[in-house]
């Protein structure tokens, strides 16, 4: 069966540029998968930009985006679709991937280990060479057509091993690994995204990097570049600087007392 | 909770209003009576015989002569000393019982507190003799010190988590060989900060702080600039205008570390700013205005200038020192380490090293440690002038090696609070499987039992049913054809009856692993560990049904090497017959000491591949063990060990007979993560719903 349009996909383009630095070849990989339609995973720390990335790439391919967040709950009729009864008749409801499926979008699941684990069971024949949907309820085989895209994301870091992908799901995709931008990079886009001074972002990328330094020696994981935009808006909007990083920064990483005192000399020593 | 720390804590109860008075207001002893409220001679002999054993042929009774002098508040703070340091060392306990009256007397609170620091780095460094020199030199300490010092173990594990945090890599700060000339002497060997032990230098508190943070930055400053590049100069230029270029050199390196610290920490030059006030310097802030600051030849080239001028740099009160000695030989031997690891006999070093039995391997070996230890974390002494790396104490480092490998034996470490520092290796625990066997038990009959599982079976029942396919769902996979035709047919025709016609199917939802930790202290002796082994049967047989992992382990020890763990269920095991025998032989042990167990159990708990992963803690009271884990030093290695616990995504969750544990359980845990239980007859249905709660 073909696909067929059953959406207005207007509504799913992304019309304004997202800010997006890019900080290596990820564009350039990211198009080349779009081409040879193979699906692509996005590896990365949160809030380091793999969200921004994938709207950025919807408006530059210009395709339209269609983002599913996912959770335990996360069933694959959440996903397919289910029938819903309307009045006195059963209706089918196509769900969000088989929507991407039909009108050729770029489907991106977010957080895909968070799943339930037999939901990335139902994108497998998506990801080869098949590009195929079987929708069991409908008894339909649905063709991908080429401007259909598959991408998930997921955060290796704090993920434990129960929650790793499978190698059969892995090894359909093509990896773009999302570490944290270099420094310089960084602080611009902090300064682009909060209209903060530039030496005040490089101070609260210093204060960033340091975190991270203490990932395993009291955190689970550093200030991600989301937070440093955070602060920076407080900072922007007349907040002094050191209380700005305790409530952006310091504050939210940890709740032990010892780490928090740790994190507010680090921003004595920065500020 | 230990046998001897009821009674313990019976002698505590009077005098802990009278010695939290004490601590506060740091008085002397000699402002209080030795008949302030004092224990007995007899009583603080018995105490005596508990800690250092009756028959050792020490004069006790003259100990606690003069112990029996001092107020109560003293006396418990003897005994809690003498307890940590005989598990230390036997023999320093002793040498300590020699001189703990007069020195207590003699000494204020901040004063006896770190003499008794410095014996323990000591002795946990190895450094026996030292810990005795400091035992003896007790009245050294009584000039020390007033509430504007800071001291160098207050500060050690902000600073160095802080410096590590910047260099990404452990950069341990140690104590600096005493000088009477500097006493702010610092300096670096490029892999351990030394500092000096307390500062005092200005007449606050806050000054003295930034002092020690302006010092161990412009150390960090000294390896992140690479100061140590100008050494062979260094050499050369000492051999030809004297220990004046090296200090005009300092001056200058000084200097230019500012800069990289002015431009890096804004915050700490704003301090060290504060600082030049308070010493009254008048900072050359124009002194690098024309220079390129790049290198360290930057400072060699301006130090050779300085040397034909009339300039007189101020000497900044945090310059640190340049020991020239220690850093060549710390970068010889990291030289080496980078090179391939193949020993040169030809030099001193290696052939000191090579003297160790004359053995190739032990000489490996002995390199290999010299090397960890310029690095790790154990290096808590300086060392001497013209230090070379120990290559003595074979033996233990074999021991080391070798003590890993007993079967069922595992090593933990532990968290020192005084120390601020974790002991590594601390904890020898062995897992003990129980052997007697419980012929007959008759649970099956009692009423009251039955009635207990019957509730139990349908709490966890209702889980169960929670799992399967549920109907009259407003949302699901499947349409619930029976709710829509009842809706159809519904006289009432109410609007909601078509909202709820889904089925969602829940199946494996479920995937919880547990752990159960159940305290065999001796004070659970009794119908306490009568109601422990029903309620552990119980939740056993009914959780058989549940599908989720779960594993029983007793905990107890006595002391820090004779740590057990008994394992009554694992995961791999399902419930059999004798796995109900090992419940009901489970019986009181010893004391407590909950960090290691907890260690334990995680590492076993993180084994497993559930996605809820619950450590779930049956106490009857806080951390307690015969040696010195107790009272804080308990509560906070405990703390730590389920901070590891919450790091290796796990779920801690204890549940305490312990009335006081309101006290400690909060700060250990954070909220909502512990439960009281009053009626200990309802323990069997308060686990069942605590479970429920933990695994929805």
């Amino acid at each position: 069966m073909t696909s067929e349009n059953t959406i207005d996909n207007s509504k799913y383009f992304i019309k304004d540029e997202p800010y997006y630095l890019p900080t290596g070849n990820e564009v350039e990989i990211f198009n080349t998968a779009l081409a040879e339609n193979i699906p692509v995973l996005l590896k990365g720390p949160t809030g380091c930009g793999k969200t921004r990335f994938m709207e950025y790439m919807s408006w530059y391919t210009k395709r339209p985006l269609i983002t599913v967040s996912c959770h335990d709950d996360l069933t694959t009729a959440d996903l397919v679709g289910r029938y819903l009864i309307q009045n006195d008749t059963t209706v089918w409801q196509d769900g969000p991937l088989t929507t991407a499926v039909r009108n050729g979008c770029i489907c991106y699941l977010d957080e895909i280990v968070e799943a339930r684990k037999d939901t990335t069971v139902v994108i497998h024949p998506l990801c080869d060479d098949r590009r195929i949907l079987p929708i069991e309820k409908l008894g339909q085989l649905i063709q991908a057509p080429p401007d259909f895209c598959l991408t998930m994301s997921y955060n290796p870091g704090y993920q434990s091993a129960v929650k790793d992908l499978k190698p059969s799901t892995r090894q359909r995709f093509i990896s773009i690994d999302f570490s944290y931008p270099a420094a310089d990079v960084e602080a611009k886009i902090v300064n682009q995204e909060a209209s903060l001074d530039m030496a005040a972002c490089e101070r609260l990328v210093k204060l960033a990097e340091m975190t991270r330094n203490l990932v395993g020696n009291g955190l689970d994981e550093g200030a991600s570049t989301r937070l440093l935009v955070h602060t920076a808006k407080l900072i922007n909007r007349g907040f002094e600087p050191k209380m700005a990083c305790r409530c952006g920064i310091a504050d939210v990483l940890t709740d032990d007392p010892e780490t928090v005192t740790l994190l507010h000399e680090m921003i004595e020593t920065l500020f | 909770m230990g046998l001897f720390s009821g009674l313990l804590e019976k002698f505590d109860q009077f005098s802990k209003r009278s010695w939290s008075y004490s601590r506060k207001s740091g008085s002397l002893e000699s402002r209080q009576t030795g008949s302030s409220g004092g224990m007995s001679t007899n009583e603080l002999l018995i105490r005596l015989e508990l800690i250092m054993g009756q028959g050792s042929g020490l004069p006790l009774m003259d100990y606690s002569n003069e112990i029996a002098k001092l107020s109560h508040p003293l006396q418990l703070f003897i005994f809690s000393e003498t307890t940590e340091l005989s598990e230390l060392s036997y023999e320093h306990a002793n040498e300590f019982l020699q001189v703990a009256s007069t020195a207590l007397t003699e000494m204020e609170q901040r004063q006896y507190e770190r003499w008794l620091l410095q014996i323990k780095q000591a002795l946990v460094t190895g450094n026996d003799a030292d810990a005795s020199e400091h035992i003896k030199n007790h009245s050294s300490y009584t000039s020390e010190g007033d509430s504007n010092t800071v001291y160098l173990s207050d500060l050690t594990y902000t600073l160095e988590k802080l410096v590590y945090s910047i260099h990404k890599a452990e950069l341990p700060l140690a104590e600096a060989e005493l000088s009477s000339k500097s006493p702010l002497m610092s300096y670096t060997n490029n892999e351990v900060l030394y500092l000096p032990t307390s500062i005092s230098h200005f007449d606050n508190y806050e000054d003295n702080h930034r002092l020690y943070k302006a010092l161990t930055f412009q150390l960090l400053g000294q390896i992140q600039c690479e100061s140590a590049d100008a050494i062979g100069t260094l050499n050369e230029g000492i051999r030809h205008h004297g220990e004046k270029y090296l200090s005009f050199f300092s001056r200058i390196e000084t200097l230019r570390i500012d800069q990289y610290i002015k431009h890096s920490f804004p915050g700490l030059w704003r301090d060290i700013e504060l600082l030049h006030e308070s010493a009254k310097i008048d900072y050359p802030s124009d002194f690098f205005a024309s220079a390129n600051l790049d290198s360290v030849q930057t400072s060699l080239h301006l130090t050779a200038k300085l040397l034909e001028s009339t300039v007189n740099l101020p000497k900044l009160v945090y310059q640190s020192s340049f020991q020239l000695d220690l850093m060549a030989h710390v970068q010889k031997l990291t030289g080496e380490r980078k090179a391939p690891l193949i020993l040169n006999p030809t030099t001193d070093v290696d052939d000191e090293i090579l003297d160790t039995l004359g053995d190739p391997r032990k000489a490996d070996r002995g390199y290999l440690r010299s090397l960890k230890d310029s690095k790790g974390d154990s290096v808590l002494k300086s060392p001497p002038p013209g230090w070379i790396p120990d290559s003595s104490g074979g033996a233990e480092e074999e021991q080391h090696t070798t003590k890993h490998h007993e079967k069922g034996v595992f090593y933990y470490r532990e968290w020192d609070t005084s120390l601020k520092k974790y002991r590594k290796d601390w904890c020898r625990l062995r897992e003990t499987i129980d052997t007697d066997v419980v012929e007959s038990i008759d649970v099956e009959n009692m009423e009251a039992l039955r009635h207990a599982e019957h509730r139990i079976r349908k709490t966890f029942d209702q889980l169960v049913n929670d799992q399967k396919f549920m109907r009259g769902q407003s949302d699901g996979d499947e349409i619930d054809i029976d709710a829509w035709v009842s809706a159809r047919s519904s006289k009432s025709k109410d609007t909601d009856d078509y909202q709820n016609v889904y089925i969602r199917n829940n199946t494996n939802n479920r995937d919880v692993a547990i752990m159960f930790a159940v305290d065999l202290s001796g004070s659970t002796a009794g119908w306490k560990n009568s109601m422990i082994k029903q309620s552990t049967w119980l939740l056993c047989k009914t959780l058989a049904r549940m599908g989720d992992q779960y594993a029983v382990y007793g905990f107890s020890g006595s002391g820090r090497s004779n740590c057990q763990v008994y394992p009554v269920k694992t995961f791999n095991e399902s419930y059999t017959k004798s796995v109900k025998s090992r419940i009901f032989s489970m019986k009181p042990h010893q004391y407590t000491r909950m960090g290691v167990a907890i260690r334990h159990l995680s590492m076993l708990l993180g084994k497993t591949t559930a996605k809820t992963r619950i450590l779930f803690v049956l106490t009857d009271g806080r951390p307690d063990d015969v040696d010195s884990y107790r009272g804080q030093y308990g509560v906070e290695d405990t703390r730590l060990a389920l901070n590891e616990a919450k790091a290796l995504s796990l779920k801690p969750f204890v549940l305490t007979f312990d009335k006081e544990g309101m006290d400690y359980l909060p700060y250990m845990l954070g909220s909502s993560r512990y439960q009281l239980i009053t009626d200990i007859s309802q323990l069997p249905i308060q686990i069942s719903t605590i479970y429920k709660q933990l695994t929805t």
